[in-house]
């Protein structure tokens, strides 16, 4: 059973259309809002953002001395170009995997994904920005592993909102967004995000109040569920997410969620560091605890979850990734499962990222002895 | 040592314009022999440095009063490329003073009082030309012999060499060069910190996981693969040694799991909660890509791990104690004195992998 649970993780929170990385603290970025619209991380960047996306993070190999960061930032607008509006921002991002599970297995394929292709329209308006409107449309495949999603539609918005910031410190949004909770990484197979709601395709409309100060964040975000799905199945709630600076790039946090649709409760809390190591490398932990509750019969199913997350920056452009996370479905149950594996993430030239991953899972169980999997991944994200 | 070649040529070409540029012994060249001189600058300009010392041995002799000193700070120049760094000191020494002698201890003597040169505003530029000189060849004599130097003997020549620049710097007289010099004595000293191996102990426990094969025979001698799986807690403790760039260490670890044993069909062998330890030792070589806080790399690792695996009736298990070699890839994340490390790898005889993370501490 574990093991058809961890397959069916894998399937399902494959795909990521995130672009939040929040390893960046390595590099002294502990706010999310400094590089995107979305005070917490993912969607479009700020033009920062994309500066600093196509040169402290790109490896320089592949680009001539002649040309400068300086150069390289001026040129990291919308296909290749300075912006020459002051209101306008369009983006388009690709995402493509290539995977093979189980690769020990004899019926073991490899499998190419378009995982997300998208425009995104960024309007941001008055003095310093203070109001902006994300409004995102594309092609994301339904999600694998899940039955009854057959008249769900391939193409479909999976962000917009409007934001306005009374000061520098106090931000509101309101539109789809993804949910406040917990450390905001890419991968959406961590079992952080796959198995608390928080994966691709659970974005949902609502509010979010995000305030803060020097050396903390804290951010409330109320929600209805996605409008476009259907009413029964809506989680409405409540998340928070605090942060504070304990030192400099080292980040602590705690955030809580409690939300629920006709047939489920969810409540979740986690812990979370963020802690920038050496020159571009962090660590990432989140502690984290699920309690479900099934409306109709009152079953309750709590659930715990680890995500330790290395990045080491091996050389301007490339990060080497360690990663082990934990799992276990059901805490009244000895059984539960470790992943892990060595990754590398390289951006060769602005606009480009590779990456390439290793996931062993093991599943400890008192009950029985399976053999562990092995799956290969492959991404190419690409954006102008 | 490193990369303060790069530094060198600079410091070389600004020796070259400083040296032809200025005419502050011009006065006193009437006296000279003019072709033997231009021809030492030519020999000396275009690397013949053995045509030049042949010149200056049987042409000139510097213990005559009339040599003039554009003579003798050109063979002190020519002294120093040839690696005669003894003679060329000995030359701008004498030079010093024959011209500056009472400037010279007063400029010693003040910035030895102040520890630096804020107050030598009015020091003659000729001075500060042999000053820069003289730490020119200090820097050459760092560069080549920073390790077998004594550490008062480097501690002077630093001070020579800073004072040089500090002076030059402080009366805005060859900046270019003070700089220069500057920078080449601070890569210098960086190259040292760098390369110096350090060497510490350290403690840690962590987590750690791994698979195994172990072999149930019956009576029959018909034998069934089973396989383990193991999760415990280990503590180790070691011995590092690293610089700037790499850093290898050896330990060794004991930890205590617990092991869920079967194979397909749990009703053939089934059991869960067994005792299991593994003692390791182990040797590895980390790189520290671009600073001393991150480093990854290898380990080579020497086990042995048993159980206490039960035989079910007229059965026996074998391999219930194995000693195994491994080879794991390692990463390591330290803000000192503390380092998390996670490690994945392989056991031979052992499927899958075996993985750790844990925190140790360097004293």
């Amino acid at each position: 059973m574990l093991r058809i649970l961890t397959f069916l993780l894998f399937i399902s929170g494959i795909s990521q259309n995130a672009f939040a990385y929040p390893q960046f603290i390595g590099h002294g970025y502990t706010s999310c809002l400094t590089c995107h619209y979305n005070p917490y991380g993912n969607g479009p960047l700020t033009d920062y953002g994309r500066a600093l996306a196509a040169t402290m993070a790109t490896d320089r190999a592949f680009i001539p001395d002649s040309v400068t960061d300086e150069e390289l930032g001026e040129r990291s607008g919308f296909f290749f170009k300075k912006a020459e509006s002051t209101w306008f921002r369009p983006n388009i991002d690709y995402r493509g995997l290539w995977y093979k599970r189980d690769i020990d297995s004899e019926t073991s394929e490899a499998e190419i994904i378009h995982m997300d292709a998208n425009i995104t329209l960024v309007g941001k308006f008055l003095e310093n920005d203070k109001l902006v409107t994300v409004f995102n449309f594309g092609y994301a495949p339904q999600p694998r592993g899940r039955t009854g999603l057959e008249d769900e539609p391939s193409y479909r918005t999976r962000e917009h909102y409007i934001g306005y910031r009374f000061t520098p410190k106090l931000g509101v949004y309101v539109g789809l967004m993804d949910k406040v909770f917990g450390i905001r990484i890419p991968d959406h197979i961590a079992f952080s995000r796959s198995t608390n709601g928080l994966a691709m395709n659970d974005q949902s409309h609502g509010f979010l109040v995000h305030t803060g100060g020097e050396k903390w964040e804290l951010g409330i975000n109320g929600f209805m569920g996605n409008l476009a799905q259907d009413a029964q199945l809506r989680q409405v709630g409540a998340s928070a997410k605090f942060e504070y600076d304990v030192a400099s790039k080292v980040r602590v946090g705690a955030s809580v969620l409690s939300s629920k649709s006709d047939f489920l409760e969810t409540y979740l809390n986690a812990f979370h560091a963020k802690v920038g190591v050496g020159k571009g490398s962090a660590l990432l932990i989140e502690l984290g605890e699920a309690t479900k509750t099934q409306v109709a019969g009152a079953q309750e199913i709590k659930s715990r979850y680890t995500l330790t997350q290395g990045y080491f920056q091996v050389r301007r452009g490339t990060y080497g990734i360690m990663n082990v996370e934990y799992f276990n479905q059901n805490i009244d149950n000895q059984s539960y499962v470790m992943r892990f594996g060595p990754g590398i993430q390289y951006f060769p030239v602005p606009r480009i990222e590779l990456r390439a991953d290793i996931y062993n899972t093991r599943i400890f169980s008192d009950s029985l002895v399976s053999e562990d999997t092995w799956d290969l991944t492959g991404q190419l994200h690409l954006w102008f | 040592m490193g990369s303060h070649g790069a530094v060198a040529p600079v410091v070389l070409k600004i020796f070259i314009l400083l040296l032809f540029s200025f005419p502050i012994f011009a006065q006193q060249r009437a006296d000279i022999n003019r072709i033997h001189y231009k021809q030492m600058v030519e020999y000396y300009e275009t690397g013949q440095l053995d045509k030049a010392l042949e010149i200056l041995k049987t042409n000139m002799n510097l213990n005559r009063s009339d040599v003039s000193n554009d003579i003798m700070f050109l063979a002190a120049a020519i002294y120093h490329k040839s690696g005669n760094s003894g003679k060329a000191l000995s030359t701008l020494n004498f030079l010093i003073k024959k011209k500056y002698l009472s400037e010279h201890k007063k400029t010693l003597s003040t910035y030895a009082k102040d520890s630096s040169a804020t107050n030598l505003t009015d020091v003659s530029k000729g001075l500060i030309l042999l000053y820069l000189q003289k730490g020119l060849i200090y820097v050459d004599i760092l560069k080549t012999r920073y390790e077998s130097l004594g550490e008062r003997q480097r501690t002077n020549l630093t001070r020579m060499i800073r004072m040089a620049v500090e002076v030059a710097l402080e009366v805005g007289y060859k900046e270019d060069f003070a700089d220069a010099l500057l920078a080449t004595l601070v890569q210098i000293e960086q190259d040292y910190k760098d390369n110096l191996v350090k060497e510490n102990w350290f403690i840690g426990f962590g987590y750690l996981t791994w698979r195994d094969e172990i072999t149930l025979k019956n009576a029959a001698g018909t034998e069934l693969q089973i396989r383990t799986t193991n999760s415990g807690l280990m503590v180790n403790g070691g011995k590092r040694w690293a610089n700037a760039f790499h850093e290898w260490s050896l330990s060794g670890g004991y930890a205590l799991a617990d092991a869920t044993v079967g194979n397909d069909d749990p009703n053939l062998y089934f059991q869960s909660g067994v005792s299991t330890s593994i003692l390791t030792t182990s040797a590895d070589w980390h790189w520290r890509p671009n600073s001393d806080s991150i480093a990854f790399g290898f380990e080579g690792m020497l086990a042995f791990r048993t159980g206490d695996y039960e035989a079910p009736p007229n059965s026996e298990i074998e391999g219930k104690s194995k000693i195994t070699l491994g080879a794991l890839l390692s990463a390591k994340w330290r803000i000192d004195p503390v380092e998390f490390q996670t490690k994945i790898g392989k056991l031979l005889g052992m499927p899958s992998s075996f993985v750790s993370l844990g925190l140790l501490y360097h004293f």
